[in-house]
């Protein structure tokens, strides 16, 4: 099943990069429909997925490199199925989702797919080197998204994100090969891994080893001060581009940081769990004020990914200082639900801002003003994205982020409390965004601004329908994410 | 099924706002009406079942509502007081966006249903967020009009601290009890205590508009007058002080709980007391009376009386309701806001009705929100004379602001004549008119048996002392005194003249709203943008520098690439070529063609060196240092050869794969 998950969209990528005669009305329905397979799969595997259960379920293997211990095995935990599956909806909602394609059609569905496939792998992957290769596959294909299908200065934009997470994945490669190398024997399986807690206790090069790899992370994630590429990707990828770029890859270094650094690490990351929480604190406020700062709707909105993200990270370092009980359940749900949070309610923003510029060719928030009048559904779902960014109960990101602080509030009163300012400055920014764009006045020379298009509502009812559900009933969601909080706490005590 | 009577309203008043756009006015009302009686309907059940629900959010979080207490007596002044204020609304309001507006006063209400029934943090903080977005919607109901978004945005950004206070209470009760629920509360002790109290003070604090979030209130006259008249009696402010109140056990046992509750109450009960008596604008005088209200009553909790504070809460929303919507009648009928275009003494129904509404605000008796006053004076008494003397001095403040909003703005018109623009309709009329009997009925707590609202609430009522009547009573003398004199002397309608400069620095909130926007929101704002400059230029700089290095040593790498490993896998083929040959040659057993092969491999052994020599290693540092020399160029056309780059690094990876396989193993 989880092989399938991600063999399918795979040749779907192939085949839309082999075979270009399709009829052109049937190349989107049809990369719909592929991109619907892993969705439908990984909600099979989710019913047969049993909280009670062992760690990770569903487990898939197949020999890859035997002589070093490295293999193609899959698997899921209450953590990685719920991203596998916003994942899979995200693409949906992204290949749906209209987009100037300058003609290139097939190939930006091609690279979507592959991006698809190799996204869901990443959090499916049960061995450290296929969790690599994902990683750096993810940047190709976001790659050749910004750079072909961008506006702006795309080329460059792309080349900075590539370069810039590079280097992170790099230096991450090296805490990967410290990890599988320090036990008895070579080993890329992290169930070995999480089980044997090979570094545990080996002062500096485990130190060393967890530097590597949560700087790896923190790059993708980002956190402050190595943040600075996801503001120009974002502002000159497409639409649907940035939905994928901050719904889903930046996900990976967030869940890196859980899968890589804490699991197989814990003790060492526990003592050091603090300065990341010091950064995620950093991360949070200094997103929130920069974001407040723009004039730029499009990068007002990059930079709150930026204090989100900084929530998850919160979420787990408490984790990495409480090490187990309460707190340290509530820490991993809620910093898990953010992510899932965080990647519909952005990725429906991102979508937004794509009907803006495919409408004004602009972003610049002076430019608009009392858009509610002529594009009512648009106003609508800002409105709802915008309240759930901010933590409006009753939408996803609200569940999130009460977790993650109540849960920092036991064991770090301090970092919470400073974030706390984060979420004040989130509500100011987003009020202030709104009231600028969709309320008031609208100014004379704005021109045409047709309503929504079927076609750009249903994606973006498919991200803010879950939205509301796991705002409301979230127990779907955070009973499988504290099972496996409290199963990997006992694991690695 | 406990459930249904906050979901009723919440999503009812969403369903009104999306279809009921094309209906008339009656329809509006009626719909809204029946959506409020089935309400009721559920509302009297849980209310004499005493009802209790929990819905599992997962782990410690649970959704939990009861009836319990006083929550009874105020979920009944909720559905009272929004189905008199939907019905107003409906018949006065422009039909502008009408469905909108009553629709959202509906789900306003629904959400501080949620909030009273709440018996757990989570279900509070709810509660607490979604009356904040539902009155930010409200107050930019004229969303057209820019001001009226941010005056939305300043109410939910104030109230929006107020509720990250609850959220670091929830915190500490987690770490304190490891739960959420209001029973288990009292069991907190330490560091969780304090600052599960102080979280909720903050809350209470800002939803209530104390000193210092007080000026909030006053943005939020943005909104319609009817949105003002529900959400300063029974929604939204009230839910500052209903939180102390239904918690105050536990907070009591916080031991700086009590003075600092006290003297935050009574301090805005007196200044808004004064800001109301100057000033110039019916609406805004409401207002600042509402925080020194609302003042009277945290002060009440603080001195340990929560009942006394809850019976002032329920006479009090009554009062403050019906002069909201004669103020919106006054607004209508003169298009001003300033009460001295008011006088309007010939509305004869909501006149009267206007009147005895101010009576009640002045703390007259027999009016009940004389006698609840009367009981937040005794509650005082009990902690001190001094506190009990302070509120009684707010009592006659509020004397002077209530008469003089009920002379300026009911009072005889100096005009000679003039047509009104919007004189007041039936509905109107009889919405009015109800409150105002409902105010006077209230007047029976006078004379009913002492514990008749100690029943009603389930909440003690503190013994008074004779003198402390006295002194109110004196004190609200003098203050109709007052007005009296000033009526007298014809200065308590003037606007202009250094007195009504001086009134109007005092009315804006004492400055408050300034300082705070000097030194808050300005500041704030100037940081934000010399944070994204920073952000762009500097810190992105540094990585820019770094990764025209990184660019260079990439460059590097691709010529070590191409030259020095191809080269060396060439010759690796080449020699692999030649060894099978030798094999074959082995197999053969032929030794003469044997040593024919090995002359020949020597033979290419040695070509190949040298090829590799001269056109690979020689050729990498020539080119190693071209393409320093050449980086800058080579930095513009970048983006063309970047696969090449990738796998370049990617070799440089396995590289230092296989050193530290060599190193660690």
């Amino acid at each position: 099943m989880l092989t399938a998950a991600i063999l399918i969209p795979l040749l779907g990528a192939l085949g839309y990069a082999l075979i270009p005669r399709v009829p052109t009305g049937m190349l989107r329905p049809v990369a719909i429909a592929v991109a619907t397979v892993p969705l439908l799969l990984l909600i099979g595997v989710w019913t047969t997925f049993d909280p009670s259960g062992p760690l990770f379920q569903a487990v898939e293997s197949v020999p890859w490199i035997p002589t070093v211990g490295a293999s193609f095995t899959l698997g899921v935990d209450g953590i990685a199925l719920p991203l596998a599956v916003m994942t899979a909806l995200l693409f949906i909602a992204a290949i749906a989702f209209p987009v100037e394609d300058d003609g290139r059609l097939p190939a930006y569905l091609a690279w979507m797919l592959f991006l698809e496939a190799v996204s869901i792998g990443l959090f499916l992957a049960l061995d450290l080197l296929l969790f690599y290769v994902f990683f750096d596959l993810s940047l190709v294909g976001m790659y050749f998204l910004i750079a072909r299908w961008g506006h702006g200065d795309p080329k460059r934009a792309a080349m900075k994100f590539f370069l810039y997470t590079l280097i992170g994945s790099l230096v991450l490669l090296l805490g990967i090969l410290s990890l599988a190398l320090a036990g008895e024997a070579v080993t890329f399986d992290l169930r070995t891994l999480i089980d044997t807690q090979p570094l545990a206790g080996q002062g500096l090069r485990a130190g060393l080893t967890l530097f590597a790899v949560l700087f790896g992370f923190a790059i993708k994630t980002p956190l402050v001060p190595v943040h600075t590429w996801l503001p120009a990707a974002h502002v000159d990828a497409p639409g649907p581009g940035s939905t994928i770029l901050a719904g889903v890859l930046l996900k990976m270094g967030v869940f890196g940081m859980i899968r890589i650094a804490y699991a197989p690490m814990a003790d060492t990351f526990g003592r050091y769990a603090i300065w990341l929480g010091g950064f995620a604190v950093l991360s949070i406020i200094w997103g929130a004020l920069v974001a407040l700062g723009q004039t730029d709707m499009k990068r007002r909105i990059a930079y709150t990914s930026i204090t989100h993200m900084g929530y998850s990270v919160l979420g787990i370092a408490v984790a990495g200082i409480a090490g187990a009980g309460q707190a340290h359940r509530l820490a991993i749900a809620g910093a898990t639900l953010e992510m899932v949070a965080h990647g519909l309610i952005t990725g429906a923003l991102f979508l937004i801002t794509g009907s803006v510029w495919s409408r004004a060719h602009g972003y610049e928030m002076s430019r608009f003003g009392g858009l509610a009048s002529k594009a009512p559904q648009l106003t609508g779902a800002a409105m709802l994205a915008s309240f759930a960014s901010l933590g409006l109960p009753g939408l996803a990101g609200f569940v999130a982020e009460f977790q993650i602080f109540t849960g920092a509030l036991a064991v770090a009163p301090i970092l919470a409390g400073l974030a706390l300012v984060g979420v004040l400055l989130t509500a100011a920014l987003f009020l202030q965004m709104l009231q600028q764009v969709f309320l008031g006045d609208t100014p004379a020379d704005l021109g045409e601004f047709p309503e929504l298009a079927t076609r750009e509502l249903i994606p973006l009812v498919l991200l803010l329908l879950p939205v509301v559900i796991i705002g409301i009933a979230p127990a779907f969601l955070i009973d499988p994410m504290s099972a496996t909080a409290d199963a990997l706490a006992t694991m690695v005590s | 099924m406990l459930a249904l009577l906050p979901a009723l309203p919440l999503l009812g008043g969403l369903v009104i706002w999306g279809a009921g756009n094309r209906w008339s006015r009656s329809a509006l009302g009626t719909v809204a009406v029946s959506l409020l009686t089935a309400t009721g309907v559920v509302l009297g059940w849980a209310v004499t079942t005493g009802a209790r629900s929990a819905f599992a959010w997962g782990g410690p979080l649970t959704v939990t509502l009861a009836v319990q207490g006083p929550v009874a007596a105020m979920l009944i002044l909720v559905v009272g007081i929004t189905a008199l204020v939907v019905v107003y609304a409906a018949a006065h309001e422009e039909r502008g966006g009408l469905a909108r507006l009553v629709g959202l006063l509906i789900s306003f209400a629904g959400a501080m249903l949620l909030l009273v029934l709440s018996a757990d943090l989570l279900t509070l903080m709810i509660g607490f967020e979604l009356t904040a977005v539902c009155s930010w919607g409200l107050i930019a109901h004229h969303w057209r009009d820019t001001a009226a978004g941010s005056s939305a945005a300043h109410a939910f950004n104030a109230t929006r601290t107020g509720s990250l206070g609850l959220l670091v209470a929830a915190g500490a009760a987690l770490a304190g009890s490891g739960s959420l629920q209001f029973e288990s509360l009292t069991q907190l002790q330490g560091w969780p205590a304090q600052v599960f109290a102080g979280g909720i003070l903050l809350a209470a604090v800002a939803k209530s508009a104390q000193v210092p979030f007080a000026p909030w209130l006053f943005s939020a006259m943005a909104g319609p007058t009817s949105v003002s008249a529900l959400l300063h009696s029974a929604t939204m402010v009230a839910a500052g002080v209903w939180t102390l109140i239904r918690l105050a056990e536990p907070l009591s046992r916080v031991g700086w709980f009590a003075p600092v509750t006290m003297i935050v109450g009574l301090f805005t009960a007196l200044a808004g007391g004064v800001v109301a008596a100057v000033h110039p604008r019916a609406k805004h005088l409401l207002a600042a009376s509402t925080s020194a209200q609302y003042g009277l009553m945290m002060a009440a909790v603080g001195a340990g009386y929560a009942g006394a504070a809850m019976i002032h809460l329920l006479a009090h929303a009554v009062v403050k309701a019906l002069l909201f919507l004669t103020a919106g009648v006054a607004l209508s009928a003169t298009e001003s806001d300033r009460l001295a275009d008011h006088g309007l003494a010939r509305l004869k129904v909501v006149a009267v009705s206007a009147w005895i509404g101010a009576m009640g605000l002045a703390t007259i008796p027999p009016l009940g929100a004389a006698f609840s006053k009367e009981q937040i004076v005794a509650a005082l008494g009990q902690v001190s004379t001094i506190w009990a003397v302070l509120g009684a001095v707010a009592g006659g403040l509020s004397a002077v602001y209530a008469l003089r909003f009920a002379w300026l703005g009911f009072g005889p018109d100096h005009r000679a004549t003039r047509d009104l623009h919007h004189p007041p309709g039936p509905v109107e009329n009889v919405t009015v008119g109800l409150l105002a009997a409902v105010a006077l009925g209230s007047g029976a707590l006078w004379v009913l048996p002492h514990d008749i609202s100690s029943r009603v609430t389930g909440l003690e009522l503190p013994e008074g002392a004779a003198w402390e009547i006295v002194l109110s009573l004196v004190l609200v003398a003098l203050g109709a005194a007052y007005v009296a004199l000033r009526v007298r002397a014809s200065t308590l309608r003037r606007t202009d003249g250094p007195a009504a400069a001086a009134d109007g620095q005092l009315a804006d909130w004492l400055g408050l709203p300034a300082l705070i926007r000097h030194t808050i929101v300005d500041p704030g704002l100037s940081v934000a943008a010399a944070a994204a400059r920073f952000d762009s230029t500097v810190v992105d700089a540094g990585v820019q520098a770094a990764a025209r290095r990184g660019l260079r040593m990439a460059a590097t790498v691709r010529s070590v690439d191409q030259h020095v490993v191809d080269a060396g896998v060439e010759a690796a083929a080449r020699a692999g070529q030649a060894l099978s040959r030798v094999w074959r040659g082995v197999a053969d057993l032929n030794v003469d063609r044997l040593v024919q092969q090995a002359a020949g491999l020597t033979t290419r052994t040695g070509t190949t060196s040298a090829a590799v020599d001269a056109g690979g290693v020689d050729g990498a540092v020539e080119q190693i240092a071209s393409t320093v020399g050449t980086a800058g160029t080579y930095l513009r056309r970048t983006h063309t050869g970047l696969a090449q780059h990738y796998y370049a690094i990617v070799a440089a990876g396995l590289g230092v794969t296989v050193l530290l396989l060599l190193l660690l193993r």
